[in-house]
């Protein structure tokens, strides 16, 4: 019985504990595998900012230390059904763009749609010896997911995403 | 002649009851084959991209031209509708069957053990339907040639060609051209950019659109269908056609609908065309000439 309890609690555990992502990691809404539900149809959306100090550990001597001119390109696409099935939802529609944001957080300017579920992802944009370049779109990472889902998967557009869903 | 014509009666009887029964094997086996197909169903598997050009390559890149591939992409209805009666009975058949086990399964294990039984009686009931539901080949054909006539492959490819210029232009400070429709093509049939050293072009992006398709899926009688649209970019030095870099990416749509939904509205199937080709440009942008990876932990 105290096994079944301890299995019962570390699954809700591992539901409750925000997932693994690639790129810069959301700080507001937190991604867990069920998008957040928010409060406001203009939320503020906050994220990690590049470089990271793991970026800078990990490019001793790199290219991370040339990098300049660091600003931020923030997308949001209406959510909708994958009709595959092998994903809740998809991409369909970009709704909400802003590039060269100066900083890891950026309000919404204007209202989204009530009760829809919205996917979201930001990319650093930066300088590189003179040279415009970006990192990847951030998106989340799942246990077990399958290689379609791979942030370096030949398939697009990417059902992974960063999600939260409108009041 | 009444005996002949009893005779061609039987006959064709017989062929009747030979596609039947040839459709039924085939029933069985497909069952066989999903049954294993559904035990892999989680193992979807898909090709990675390769690490984008490094910094270093991208230096050299200067001017770059971007070139069409040489062949136009096929367009076609991959697991489309089921073609006719007989193909429809089979799909339903299976259908059937499946959603009897899958509906007994979720009731338990007593369920399970009972929809076992029910398995036939599933099957005949999707055979019954998928055959009554299907439309007839000639039908689904007229359909496909009509679908196929609304869209003109070179124009989806010349477009992706102008949208990646466009949105390179856009992204970067690079300089782009578009090279004339008709790629430069060397004796060999080969693509051979070589003469474009003269005019200052360091780089040729090859872009060919290899595969326009629907899918949708072998077991529906009427599946949804999905805009796919699979495009293999080449970048070539154009001092000696040496290849650099070579990428392949498949644009999946999201919102599916049945062969007659796409006919009823050709708009719609532009309109995700477009969308297609806005989504793979700027995606080879992205790879080609602007994505940094960031560093891996343990590499100095």
């Amino acid at each position: 019985m105290r096994g079944l309890v301890a299995v019962v609690f570390l699954s809700l555990a591992a539901c409750a504990a925000p997932l693994e992502v690639a790129g810069l990691r959301p700080l507001s809404p937190e991604p867990f595998s069920r998008p957040p539900k928010l409060e406001s149809l203009q939320p503020e959306l906050r994220w990690e900012r590049f470089p990271r100090p793991m970026d800078l550990k990990d490019d001793r001597g790199g290219w991370v230390s040339r990098v300049r001119h660091v600003t931020y390109d923030l997308r949001i696409w209406r959510g909708s059904r994958d009709p595959n099935g092998y994903q809740e939802v998809y991409p369909a529609e970009l709704v909400y763009s802003r590039t060269a944001l100066a900083t890891p957080e950026h309000t919404v300017e204007t209202p989204l749609e009530h009760d829809t579920q919205y996917l979201w992802s930001v990319r650093a944009r930066f300088e590189l010896d003179g040279q415009q370049r970006v990192t990847p779109w951030s998106v989340l990472l799942q246990p077990g997911q399958s290689t379609i889902d791979d942030p370096r998967s030949m398939s697009v557009p990417p059902r992974r995403y960063y999600r939260f869903a409108t009041p | 002649m009444v005996r002949a014509a009893v005779r061609r009666r039987n006959f064709l009887g017989l062929r009747v009851l030979s596609d039947a029964r040839s459709e039924l094997r085939r029933a069985g086996v497909l069952l066989v084959a999903a049954a294993v197909l559904t035990g892999c169903a989680g193992q979807k598997t898909s090709p990675l991209l390769p690490p984008p050009p490094s910094e270093r390559l991208r230096l050299g890149f200067g001017k770059v031209a971007v070139a069409s591939g040489r062949f136009p992409p096929t367009f076609d209805i991959v697991d489309g509708p089921a073609k006719g009666a007989g193909q429809g009975a089979v799909r339903g058949a299976l259908l059937g069957a499946a959603y009897t086990m899958g509906g007994g399964a979720l009731a338990g294990p007593i369920g399970l053990v009972a929809s076992t039984f029910l398995l036939p009686v599933g099957a005949v009931g999707g055979g019954i339907v998928g055959g009554v539901t299907a439309e007839s080949a000639a039908k689904v054909e007229e359909r496909v040639a009509a679908l196929s006539r609304s869209l003109s492959p070179r124009k989806i490819q010349n477009d992706l060609v102008n949208r990646v210029a466009g949105t390179g232009r856009e992204q970067t400070s690079g300089t782009f051209t578009v090279l004339a429709e008709r790629t430069m093509v060397n004796l060999n049939g080969r693509a051979d950019y070589r003469s474009l050293v003269e005019d200052g072009t360091r780089t040729v992006l090859e872009i060919s659109v290899v595969e326009l398709a629907l899918r949708g899926r072998a077991a529906e009688v009427d599946p949804s269908l999905n805009l796919a649209m699979t495009v293999k970019t080449r970048l070539l030095r154009t001092a000696d056609d040496a290849e650099l870099y070579r990428n392949s990416l498949t644009y999946s749509g999201g919102r599916g609908r049945t062969l007659a939904e796409w006919l009823d509205d050709e708009e719609l199937l532009r309109v995700e065309v477009d969308r297609a080709t806005e989504v793979v440009a700027e995606k080879i942008v992205d790879e080609v000439f602007l994505v940094v990876p960031f560093p891996r932990p343990g590499k100095h």
